[in-house]
């Protein structure tokens, strides 16, 4: 008995299938089948996914690729390929369907079918007699020997009928017949599930679907036993015979690097070895030194054993672009801190003064393909991604897919809405349910849905969610993840249109593209590279210096920089500013660019949940003894003191120390990344322990080290980021302890980026003596700017900081600004600027050096009269308005305007206005003695609750003085939650904690809201990111 | 006479007209504006406030139940509550959803002052369980923002009330949100001081309305008001000269009553479909008989006989002292085309039919049968309330189904032929009556068609039988 299904449907047909594709092809092997059509409407978005799990689980199962297409009104077909010339023609007419539409959607036309000669034609009668006639006659023109009409057996009322029909059709135009299931559940016990997804589908819940559902389960793998009864012999050999015909497999799948990266005459080695050359000479002026050379010559080799010298050139190629144009850009990922790297431009990351390997990133055993992602300044990307169409074409380069799948969330409310259950009821539950500290036991909480848990409903409500989370949902465009081919990439892959215009992304994710082994060159944005460029470009400017990043490395590691960096000084310096990384640079104490790589990476979820943290600190303090229990161990830990803290480490570790292959290691690496979504991470726990007491370690070493990969998983940081993460970092602190002024315009002008606003940059700069003036419509321009006072530069807003204001509009604003400066409100309306910007311009006090205060500034220019053209002769009426600001006023309006109050904090004012009592500023803190009861008051400008710490919240408060560190503890907030949530100003009562390194924190006792003292105060705190 | 009203608002009218027992705590949200527009005093206990989103509400407490608000809910109510008010006082005003206002000056010499007049209003309000806000104002727009403020001010004194005014919020008064953020930005911060702005300043700077609601606001302008005048009902009693303890004999003081009511519906052009009987017993509970009609009627001889056809099946216990007849819904008289000279002799509409039935068997009793979307035959029909039509289905009907169902299954005992099948159901999973059955046409020895099913454990059924 044999048997090929030759129509299925998977998930990837969104809310219809209701399989994933690697569990129907397990499902079709399991009961036997030859061979499995994976059929997804216009879509070849699974395919990888089914291909790859009959290869690692080595099923014995032909996949064929397929796709059912609908040309309305009522024309349905199958489309397989038996080679590779219809797997082109397929992936083509995907192509044209998806793009002529909208995201998400597709439109067939009838031209498309025609140009079809190779792909086979399975064609679904509609069951009309006077268009299936005209159908199959079409048909039959065209596609004749490729033809088939293809018939189900579903058991559901009139079946017999449409059967006869079929088969009247065949004798008619002497057609042959075959047989298909139309597969959309691998195990008939998915059929509530596909009718849920049918409910979200068509927006109603189950129990009004009627007829619009399945009958009944028979859409799933069938046993063959079944199988041989419901069809004729004869149809099943027809089937068969198909399947035969098709001989494609995407192994078949050849990817070609674009060609044009190599001059005509050369093989792309001695290209790459010329441009490694010259920029080996243009790296190092004084000479190649000898490490380098034969770092060089090493990495080559590899590059060249591995045929990877297109994908470098690739990469070099678009860098060279943002070098030309000068955007500043940093390579970063598994290949990007090599030698070649550096001298191609790519990385400013210098060997010669890191410790990291590019062996390390690179292996040959374990079969990875190099990885490099490029951040450019975030402003400016978009000339790089034009560039890359430009150069290779829109018909080669697409972004590559993301896969978004259901979360808890989006299938809690998807679910209960099939279900019929109340949408504010749903609304306020998923709202409960997305705090973190209850997140844990959604199901035992169902019963405020009216649900009992327990109950039939509850259990089948539970199950429901359980079964969707996961399931895709749509396709979206990655971040930044470019797929470039020598030729038209539709001839690879479908590719469809993203719902950015001109975006297309192809149907495959990153995880596909590994699979199959096609490159994707990732152009990121990094706000902290245009913050970067704007300090060179001011340090230029005002100080006549030219700087690179790879300059200041090469500088060498400054202590100055280092202390600051020791001290926590670091608001606004690249990812070692938030909250975390500052309470851990006093005790980690870094002092030379190691020590930032490792800063950055210990400062994660994975190393924290994996409790590393703590031996690291003690191990470099010396209060613990560093030991390794093998030698193998020894040279893959011993330069984080024999604590795991990078994701390359736990994987090498799991080589040397388990015995796991290449391979293994591979999709190790790739179950960390998913373990959340498919558990398969518990697969490898028992191998790696297994493996590792064979090979005598200790049970001991050996669970901690799968705790610690597990806690690595989504949250594990590779230490090749981390290595170029922390040349920014340095370069960052190094701007910052040179030229502040340079650096916090720079900053401001980048914004938004990084982890503070505005204000909290701008309270900081205060805080490091820089003067910062106010908005002024004669000297301020759209950014922040530098004017020199006295000896030093001040720093004076930008019209960007008004709240409201279009960009257009201030530059409007700034070219028909006469040399001297307006002096009057009426030069203002005839600049062409709109009224409410002109009003906005008013409160934010930008018109103070001409019209007097801001009230008198905005009612002035609220007259309309004044914009009448026939009274633009007549005198100005110099009227006095009513109510002049007063100190408390213009605070207010400053924070309303600009969001900030250079006059004076608002802690300060209430302190002068004697409401606050007895408290301690920010600067007094360090004063006060551990473990003693204290008082603070500030604005609250952040909470956070950081996934690792069970429920505490980080709050922080800011006065006139400098930041508060306040922890909460889950009861305290629980207990006082109006204060905790909705405070604005706070009062805190607690007690005063002074850890490692004299990092302080009020542990928080009492909370009272202040707000209402001052009741209109706009200051938004960044809440819970 | 100076003119005086008074303002009453209903904060929480939907919470109070709804949910009497509120041990939970409980808010009222509005989903267009993610706001939440009334709370009990559980809910404000737990930090909620008004305004606020629903996911801080979330955030705040756990247990609170959240409603959606419903403005035609409150307008109801608020209807009800003007009706009932209406006793005490004559010139009300709607302000949907959730305010009144009364016209007072008129009425203070009739209950000797304003004390008097809030005592006799206050006790209308104050069994009504409904909260309530309130304000005396010199002009409406006045009253209306003071109540709404919550200042419940009794007062006739024109300082007092023109302070109040003047120390009202912005945010108080009713302003546009654009129109209030830009007087804040100027500085302007309550309405004392807004009032202050020479109206011409004010008219250059911003548009009418705010002049205009200024205006009514100190009474520079008049505002127009609508009355409200309650609805004529026609409510009638007649105490019996004798008792009766016999139902037909009351046929004949009902006749008269009716007669009443034909002149009153002739008058005023219009019909009802229900009234409502209401007979005093000597010893016993009063009896209230309800009579509806699916068509409305005002003929006398119609309603005489859908109450006989009720009085037939309700013995008397007690003799009968006095009759109420009490009519409260109208409707209009739709133009019924009938022929003039063909006449209606001996015809009975399918409506009055209906009546006749519903009259006798009562008003649950008469539905009338339509297809269902369901896969199981089960549900493949429902009844359905008379004489609403319903479209064709909209979905595909299975052409081999028996006419005729059994109601339950009977199980299968004779041999049959299968001649047709399966047709497998599975279905049901969501609600507790799931199926799962292969269906056959199948033939007996004696020559019937029959539907039958196998269940999953192969136990046979006979579903439904062929014509």
């Amino acid at each position: 008995m044999a048997y090929a299904e030759l129509f299925c449907q998977s998930n990837f047909s969104f809310l219809t299938g209701a399989s994933h594709p690697q569990e129907l092809v397990r499902q079709a092997a399991y009961l036997g089948y030859q061979a499995l059509a994976l059929t997804d409407e216009c879509s070849l978005a699974g395919v990888v996914r089914a291909h790859a799990e009959i290869r690692r689980s080595q099923l014995p199962l032909k996949l064929i690729i397929g796709s059912l297409v609908r040309l309305k009104p009522d024309l349905q077909v199958l489309l397989l390929c038996p080679d590779k010339a219809a797997y082109s023609e397929l992936c083509r007419v995907i192509t044209n369907a998806r793009r002529r539409s909208e995201k998400g959607s597709y439109l067939l036309h009838e031209w498309d079918l025609k140009t079809l000669h190779h792909c086979l034609f399975l064609w679904l009668p509609s069951g009309n007699k006077a268009q299936d006639n005209i159908w199959a006659a079409w048909l039959k023109q065209r596609h004749e020997g490729r033809l088939w009409i293809a018939c189900r057996r579903q058991l559901t009322a009139d079946e017999e009928e449409y059967l006869a029909h079929c088969r009247a059709l065949a004798r008619q135009h002497q057609l042959a017949l075959c047989c298909c299931t139309g597969v959309l559940m691998h195990h008939e016990s998915r059929l509530s599930l596909q009718h849920t997804l049918t409910a979200i589908r068509l927006g109603k819940p189950v129990s009004k679907l009627g007829h619009r559902m399945l009958a009944n389960t028979e859409a799933s793998l069938r046993p063959l036993n079944k199988l041989f009864r419901l069809y004729p012999g004869e149809w099943i050999q027809e089937s068969l015979a198909i399947a035969q015909r098709c001989t494609f497999s995407l192994d078949e799948i050849r990817y070609q690097y674009p060609r044009e990266v190599v001059p005509a005459h050369k093989t792309a080695i001695e290209h790459l070895r010329e441009l490694v050359a010259t920029g080996a000479a243009w790296r190092y002026p004084q000479g190649l030194p000898e490490k380098v050379e034969n770092l060089l010559e090493k990495e080559l080799a590899l590059i060249e054993e591995l045929k990877y010298e297109y994908y470098f050139l690739t990469i070099h190629d678009i860098v060279d672009f943002a070098r030309r144009q000068q955007i500043l850009h940093q390579g970063r990922g598994s290949a990007a801190n090599s030698a070649v790297c550096y001298c191609l431009g790519i990385t400013a990351v210098n060997p010669d003064k890191s410790q990291v390997l590019f062996e390390r990133f690179i292996s040959r055993e374990r079969d990875e393909p190099p990885d490099i992602d490029v951040d450019f300044e975030h402003e400016r990307r978009e000339e790089v991604i034009q560039y890359i169409y430009a150069k290779y074409g829109r018909e080669r380069t697409a972004l590559a897919a993301t896969l978004v799948t259901y979360r808890l969330r989006s299938a809690l409310r998807e679910v209960g809405r099939a279900l019929g259950i109340s949408e504010t009821q749903l609304d306020f539950f998923i709202k409960n349910i997305n705090r973190r500290d209850s997140g844990l036991n959604w199901q035992a909480q169902i019963s405020e849905l009216g649900l009992d848990p327990a109950s039939y409903q509850g259990q089948l409500f539970i199950a429901l969610v359980n079964e969707l989370m996961g399931f895709p949902r749509h396709l979206s465009q990655h971040v930044g993840g470019f797929v470039i081919a020598s030729g038209p990439l539709y001839n690879v892959v479908p590719v469809e249109n993203a719902a950015m215009p001109d975006r297309t992304v192809i149907q495959w994710d990153k995880d596909d593209l590994e699979e199959m082994g096609l490159i994707k060159v990732d152009v990121l944005a990094l706000g902290m590279l245009t913050a970067i460029r704007k300090s060179f470009d001011l340090i230029q400017q005002h100080h006549g210096r030219n700087l690179t990043i790879a300059g200041i490395s090469a500088l060498g590691d400054d202590p100055n920089v280092y202390a600051m960096i020791q001290q926590a000084d670091t608001v606004g310096v690249f990812q070692i500013e938030s909250r975390a990384q500052m309470s851990m640079l006093p005790r980690l104490k870094p002092r030379d660019y190691y020590d930032l790589v490792i800063e950055i990476a210990i400062v994660r979820p994975g190393p924290i949940q994996g409790d590393m943290v703590h031996p690291y600190l003690r191990r470099r303090d010396g209060r613990e003894a560093v030991e390794y229990p093998s030698e193998e161990v020894k040279s893959v830990l011993s330069r984080t003191l024999g604590v795991p803290i990078f994701q390359e480490q736990v994987i090498q570790i799991a080589m040397v120390a388990a015995g796991f292959t290449g391979g293994e290691a591979d999709q190790l690496r790739r179950a960390m990344g998913s373990w959340r979504k498919t558990g398969e991470l518990r697969r490898f726990g028992e191998k790696l322990v297994n493996g590792m007491l064979v090979r005598g370690y200790s049970r001991e070493f050996a669970e901690q080290i799968f705790k610690q990969i597990c806690g690595f998983g989504e949250y594990g940081f590779p230490e090749a980021h981390s290595a170029s993460f922390a040349v920014l970092a340095y370069a960052s602190s190094w701007l910052k302890y040179y030229y502040p002024a340079v650096f916090y315009t720079a900053l401001l002008n980048s914004w938004p980026m990084g982890f503070y606003s505005p204000a909290q940059l701008i309270q900081d700069a205060k805080r490091h003596n820089i003067q910062i003036l106010p908005v002024c419509i004669n000297r301020s321009n759209y950014d922040y700017c530098l004017e020199p006072r006295e000896d030093r530069l001040a720093i004076r807003l930008g019209l960007r900081q008004i709240k409201g204001i279009a960009r257009d509009v201030t530059e409007k604003l700034i070219s028909s600004r006469p040399a001297e400066g307006f002096t009057s409100v009426r030069q203002l309306h005839t600049a062409g600027v709109p009224q409410e910007s002109l009003e906005l311009l008013a409160s934010s006090n930008a018109l103070a050096c001409i019209s007097g205060h801001r009230y008198q500034a905005r009612w002035s220019l609220m007259d309309s009269t004044e914009r009448l053209p026939l009274l633009q002769k007549a005198e100005p009426r110099g009227q006095a308005w009513l109510f002049r600001p007063s100190e408390l006023d213009n605070m207010q309006e400053d924070y309303h305007s600009v969001g900030l109050s250079l006059d004076q904090h608002p802690v300060q004012w209430l302190r002068k206005a004697n409401l606050l009592g007895r408290h301690t500023p920010a600067n007094r803190l360090a004063e006060r003695e551990h473990q003693k009861p204290v008082t603070v008051i500030g604005l609250v400008t952040g909470r956070q609750r950081p996934g690792t710490s069970k429920g505490v919240t980080f709050i922080t408060l800011e006065d006139d003085t400098g930041n508060i560190n306040v922890i909460v503890w889950l009861a305290t907030a629980r207990a006082q939650k109006p204060a905790f949530l909705k405070s604005a100003i706070l009062k805190v009562t607690g007690i005063l904690e002074r850890g490692d390194g004299d990092v302080t924190h009020v542990i928080a006792g009492k909370l009272e809201d202040l707000t209402h003292l001052l009741p209109p105060l706009k200051n938004k705190s960044r809440d819970f990111q | 006479m100076q003119a005086l009203w008074l303002y009453l608002h209903f904060p929480s009218l939907q919470l109070d007209t709804l949910y009497t027992q509120q041990s939970l705590p409980l808010a009222v949200l509005n989903k267009e504006k993610n706001q939440i527009v009334q709370l009990n005093q559980r809910a404000m206990e737990s930090g909620l406030s008004l305004g606020m989103g629903l996911g801080t509400a979330a955030a705040l407490s756990r247990d609170v139940q959240i409603l959606e608000y419903k403005q035609d809910l409150e307008t109801g109510k608020l209807t009800e509550i003007a009706r009932w008010l209406y006793f005490v006082t004559s010139d009300i005003a709607f302000c949907p959803p959730n305010g009144l206002l009364l016209r007072i000056h008129h009425m203070l010499s009739l209950y000797g002052g304003l004390e008097g007049y809030w005592e006799a209003l206050k006790s209308r309000l104050e069994p009504l369980a409904v909260k309530f806000q309130y304000a005396c104002g010199l002009t409406p727009q006045a009253a209306r923002m003071l109540a709404r403020a919550g200042h419940n001010l009794l007062s006739q004194d024109r300082n007092l009330l023109s302070t109040r005014v003047a120390q009202c919020s912005l945010e108080q008064a009713e302003l546009v949100d654009k129109t209030r953020l830009k007087l804040s930005r100027v500085g302007v911060k309550n309405v004392g001081e807004l009032l202050a702005v020479p109206a011409t300043e004010l008219a250059r700077r911003f548009d009418m309305q705010l002049v205009t609601y200024l205006g009514q606001l100190s009474g520079l302008f008049h505002m127009p008001v609508d009355f409200y005048h309650p609805p004529a009902i026609f409510d009638q009693s007649l105490e019996l000269m004798y008792e009766i303890e016999s139902s037909p004999i009351l046929l004949h003081p009902i006749k008269r009553l009716l007669k009443d009511l034909q002149a009153f519906l002739r008058l005023r052009d219009k019909l009802t479909d229900e009234l409502l009987l209401l007979l005093s017993q000597r010893d016993a509970e009063i009896i209230e008989l309800k009579v509806n009609s699916a068509q409305g009627e005002y003929q006398l001889e119609k309603w005489l006989e859908l109450i006989n056809l009720k009085l037939t099946n309700l013995p008397l216990q007690q003799p009968v002292y006095a009759l109420r007849l009490v009519v409260r819904h109208f409707v209009e008289p739709q133009g019924q085309s009938n022929d003039l000279f063909s006449g209606r002799q001996g015809q009975t509409s399918v409506a009055q039919l209906l009546s006749v039935l519903q009259a006798r068997l009562g008003p649950e009793a008469v539905s009338c049968l339509q297809l269902n979307d369901d896969f199981r035959p089960e549900l493949s029909t429902r009844y359905a309330p008379p004489l609403r039509s319903s479209g064709p289905p909209d979905w595909p009907l299975a052409t081999l189904r028996p006419a005729f169902l059994l109601e339950p299954p009977q199980p299968l005992r004779e041999k049959v032929r299968l001649l047709h099948g399966p047709e497998r159901i599975q279905t049901g999973w969501w609600d507790g009556h799931a199926i799962d059955r292969d269906y056959f046409i199948a033939r007996n020895t004696q020559g019937q068609w029959l539907w039958i099913f196998r269940t999953r454990d192969t136990q046979w059924y006979v579903q439904g039988l062929f014509s």
